[in-house]
């Protein structure tokens, strides 16, 4: 409790009055003789306890009416309301995303600036404020993870300097502004404290683009949330937001182009302004070759040009580089954006026919090398990601090294060594698809089972009787079935078959699909970093016509995609950081990212990565707080936008009326008391 | 303006004379000025003569035997001559001291005793005068000699109040001295232990006494009429107690009025009988009760 008018608490000195009226009249007691006391002394030996008691409570209460006018008088305020033994919780969000790069009038970034505020907050905190930090950006990093204690059986709180130690502001940010998932972090971590007062902080420079992309729950009703605005206005950003390549896998020597795009944030038209595109390939073969094409762009202020980039023809292997425009602006990191080019062949796939025939129509293999192929025999499609290549049973299994995908089809028995090579390409993170017909049985499965290649019991064949089997339902999430998830792309349920293989799944097994009746149609089982994926028919038309179907070329490029990693985004996949999960298609199950990305490009397992920050973060526009409040249906405390630590609002010169003063409840105390003291004064003999 | 002689029972204008007979036969004198029938009438049992019967006389009085032959109506008349013995028994303990106003109950029951003597040798009663505190201090036998009240009136000038009060002793001691029947008037404000105080009653009245408490308040004592903080002081015992009069008042009164009650039925168990006088309250009012109540005691 702090006090307006200090000076009014001098008037305690007035506690000595009733004290001194009291020793005064004990002075001034007039002497009168009686025949006796007998009398008196019974009343008073009978009340003596009860007047003693009565006497100092008068005193008290003469005391309590000075002290409470006093208090009065000089307007107590509290700085922070909060229950006797409840804790306060205190949620802290601090935005970490690429604009809190941007330097304060001081010099300091915006993330340490705003880093620095919290360290005051937890600094001058009281005793019973526990802290919940998370720095935030299109994810949430809380720099805590909940500790169990294992004597209370409940989350730990970090101490004070525990917190200041791990608070420290992340050396660059590049991530992009999604205020939804912070505050649904936020909401949660509210929900889950203690009984008490609950606060939210939340430190931003309040980017109008991180607003509408996430729809969020409202924080509960007592939440007061305190807005610390860290933003600048006026900032000038020039950036390049998009360098986007026609095709980022291309054949060697063939050649494409990249798509530019770059914004103009700033109040100035930019003329002249210098973007310059360099690749490099690591490639041994080419020999460390690079390429700079350099261009020139005048843009207007707050729009947007793109530019065109015709690259020459591509050797083989891997490009990698920066496109970059040469100028100096408030927000440095948006002037590169990394870009990844690779040339090389297709997707090798190597199909097993089990039922070679000297017409490749008899083959069970036949329709599917074509629909891979998309060109006559003994063509490819220039554009087909994959190029497929077929074997028969008896022929040697060649080096898997080179082969993204092997196929099998409706096959009967494999060599052992065989099975054992194929077992480690899996294991290694290659992809098998496996097509089952009349020579696939139990028996004939038994090797591949014994390597852990099949995905359950082989049981026989299930023919159909007067109807045809039919696929009934699949897992619309999976991604080789997601984009049938809308049967206007596609009914699965319009393929027939006229017979399938019975297999009863393996229980570390997941059935994709199924047929009417049950049975499983598509299988998937994960062996070392490769996948098992089993189609219960077969891809020819010995049982089904689904060949004929406008379905099957999708459904075989979704398995095969789904084997090779092209569904997943292929060799040279992009992302953006700005959102915590991307949708690959629409419609299609969100991948989650990886965490601890930074902008570049980077090599994964079996794909290389370009990681780009959001072009929204070059878009420096701001909201109001009121905007921002009102987007969220936050609960702003009055004094809570600021630029500092959160300090108790004063009243200057005493004149002003704070919103948590005392005095109404100390007015009542005192009339409470003056009554009680009237009460008790007549009640109490001298 | 008439002269109203009821005002010289004034316990107050009393007060401020000097001379104590005068005192008692100015209260006497006033008291009987405002008679209207002569309280003498009735109190000798010796037959003098006859006389003839006037309208008013009391039949009691009417000599039959006479009428029967002479035909006439003759009453008695007899000689006024006493039998009774008053005894004065006055406090003269500390607690008679308390004076809150003019008198104090020691000269208010001096005063009293006086006018009493006076009144009982003008009806040539014997009377008697002891002065008690915790023992008995003095004493005069009960006379009926016309010097008698002098003598009455010389000791009680010459007292001075004891410290203490003891009934248990001095009653006992008193009703040693009261060796023939008669009438007993206690002049005291009875501040004792009760039971010690009925025991010398006891004794009293085993010896066939007529007993009179005439029971002296001061109205400090009785009233506790005062606002504010006080210092009590003990004139017996010297203890002081310091408090707000008026916080305790309502107490107070409740145990004056529980001891006043317990005391009453315990004097009327023993037929005695107990008349209240506070002391800013006339004389006259204590005669007449003590008058009736010997009238009635024939």
């Amino acid at each position: 409790m702090s006090f307006i008018q200090i000076g009014f608490l001098g008037a305690l000195a007035a506690l000595a009055i009733p004290i001194i009226i009291h020793l005064v009249f004990r002075q001034r007691a007039k002497k009168v003789e009686l025949g006796t006391l007998r009398f008196l002394r019974v009343v008073l030996e009978h009340n003596a306890r009860r007047r003693r008691v009565m006497r100092w409570l008068l005193l008290m209460l003469r005391l309590a009416c000075v002290g409470v006018l006093a208090f009065l008088f000089a307007r107590p305020y509290l700085l922070a309301s909060r229950a006797a033994g409840e804790k306060q919780t205190v949620v802290v969000l601090i935005d970490q995303s690429a604009t809190m790069e941007l330097a304060q009038p001081d010099g300091a970034r915006s993330i340490e600036r705003a880093v620095s505020i919290v360290h005051d907050l937890v600094s001058k905190a009281g005793n019973n404020s526990r802290f919940e930090i998370a720095f935030f950006d299109h994810a949430i990093h809380p720099i805590f993870a909940p500790v169990m204690d294992a004597e209370k059986s409940k989350p730990r709180d970090p101490g004070r300097n525990e917190i200041l130690t791990k608070l420290v502001a992340p050396e660059a940010c590049h991530g992009g502004t999604d205020y939804g998932v912070a505050l649904e972090w936020a909401r949660d971590t509210l929900a889950k404290a203690p009984a008490g007062p609950r606060v939210l902080h939340i430190l931003t420079d309040l980017q109008q683009s991180g607003l509408a992309w996430s729809e969020v729950d409202e924080l509960p009703e007592d939440v007061t949330t305190h807005l610390h605005d860290l933003g600048r206005s006026a900032v000038s950003n020039l950036a390049v937001t998009e360098a986007r390549p026609e095709r980022s896998w291309l054949r060697p020597d063939e050649q494409t182009s990249l798509h530019v795009t770059v914004y103009n944030g700033s109040p100035f038209t930019a003329n002249d302004l210098p973007v310059v595109l360099k690749l490099a390939s690591s490639s041994s073969s080419t020999g460390g070759r690079e390429i700079t094409l350099r261009e020139q762009m005048k843009i207007e202020p707050g729009t947007l040009e793109s530019k065109r980039f015709d690259l020459p023809p591509l050797a083989d292997g891997l490009w990698q580089g920066t496109v970059s425009i040469e100028t100096e602006d408030d927000l440095p990191a948006d002037n590169v954006r990394h870009v990844a080019l690779l040339a090389s062949k297709p997707y090798q796939v190597l199909l097993i026919d089990g039922r070679a025939s000297a017409s490749p129509v008899l083959s069970s293999t036949y329709f599917f090398e074509s629909a891979l192929r998309l060109a006559p025999a003994g063509e490819l499609y220039s554009a087909s990601p994959f190029e497929p290549r077929t074997i028969e049973p008896g022929d040697r299994l060649p080096d898997l090294t080179k082969v993204d995908v092997v196929v099998l089809s409706d096959l009967a028995e494999m060599d052992r060594s065989d099975v054992r090579a194929l077992a480690d390409f899996v294991k290694a993170g290659g992809g098998l698809l496996v097509f089952t017909g009349e020579n696939v049985t139990a028996e004939s499965t038994a090797e591949l089972a014994a390597a852990g290649l099949t995905v359950g019991q082989v049981q026989g064949i299930q023919h159909a009787t007067d109807l045809p089997i039919r696929l009934a339902n699949w897992d619309s999430k999976h991604p080789i079935f997601a984009p049938f998830s809308d049967p206007q792309l596609g009914d699965l349920n319009r393929l027939s078959f006229t017979a399938c293989t019975k297999i009863a799944p393996a229980a570390d097994a997941q059935v994709l699909a199924k047929y009417r009746g049950g049975l499983p149609a598509v299988l998937e089982r994960r062996v070392g970093k490769g996948s098992v994926v089993w189609f219960t028919s077969t891809c020819d038309r010995r049982w089904s016509d689904w060949i004929r179907s406008r379905l099957y070329l999708p459904l075989a490029y979704q398995l095969l995609g789904h084997q090779s990693g092209l569904s997943a985004g292929g060799r040279v996949r992009q992302e953006v950081l700005e959102t915590q999960g991307v949708a690959v298609l629409p419609g299609m199950a969100p991948k989650v990212r990886p965490t601890g990305l930074s902008p570049g490009v980077q090599a994964q397992d079996g794909f290389t990565l370009v990681v780009n920050s959001s072009p929204r973060e070059s878009e420096t526009d701001r909201a109001t707080a009121e905007e921002f409040a009102n987007r969220f249906g936050l609960k702003i405390a009055d004094d809570a936008v600021e630029m500092q630590v959160v300090q108790p609002q004063r009243a200057i010169a005493g004149t002003e009326l704070v919103d948590s003063e005392l005095w109404p409840w100390f007015a009542g105390l005192l009339l409470a008391t003056l009554l009680a003291e009237g009460l008790v004064a007549n009640r109490t003999a001298g | 303006m008439t002269f109203d002689p009821r005002t010289l029972a004034d316990p107050v204008f009393f007060s401020r004379l000097d001379n104590l007979e005068l005192r008692a036969r100015g209260i006497v004198e006033g008291f009987m000025h405002g008679l209207h029938r002569s309280p003498f009438v009735g109190f000798s049992v010796e037959f003098a003569s006859h006389r003839e019967y006037a309208q008013g006389d009391d039949l009691r009085h009417v000599n039959w035997k006479l009428y029967s032959r002479t035909n006439r109506l003759y009453v008695k008349q007899f000689d006024a001559e006493t039998n009774m013995n008053l005894y004065l028994l006055l406090d003269v303990s500390g607690s008679m001291d308390c004076r809150s106003k003019g008198v104090s109950k020691m000269e208010y029951g001096a005063a009293l005793a006086a006018a009493l003597a006076h009144l009982a040798l003008k009806q040539h009663d014997a009377v008697g005068l002891i002065l008690l505190a915790d023992e008995v201090i003095e004493h005069i036998p009960p006379k009926a000699r016309p010097h008698q009240l002098s003598e009455i009136l010389r000791l009680i000038s010459n007292t001075k109040p004891r410290k203490a009060t003891s009934a248990a002793r001095a009653f006992p001691q008193a009703a040693e001295l009261c060796k023939h029947r008669g009438i007993v008037v206690v002049l005291s404000d009875l501040f004792d232990d009760l039971d010690s105080l009925m025991q010398g009653i006891e004794r009293l009245r085993f010896q066939n006494h007529e007993v009179i408490l005439f029971h002296l308040w001061d109205r400090y004592e009785r009233d506790l009429p005062l606002e504010g903080h006080y210092k009590f002081h003990d004139l017996e015992t010297g203890e002081i107690l310091t408090t707000q009069a008026d916080g305790v008042r309502d107490g107070y009164l409740a145990e004056v009025r529980k001891w006043q009650s317990e005391l009453e039925i315990q004097c009327r168990n023993r037929s005695v009988d107990r008349v209240e006088l506070v002391t800013d309250e006339p004389l006259d009012q204590a005669l007449l009760d003590y008058l009736v109540r010997r009238a009635k005691s024939f």
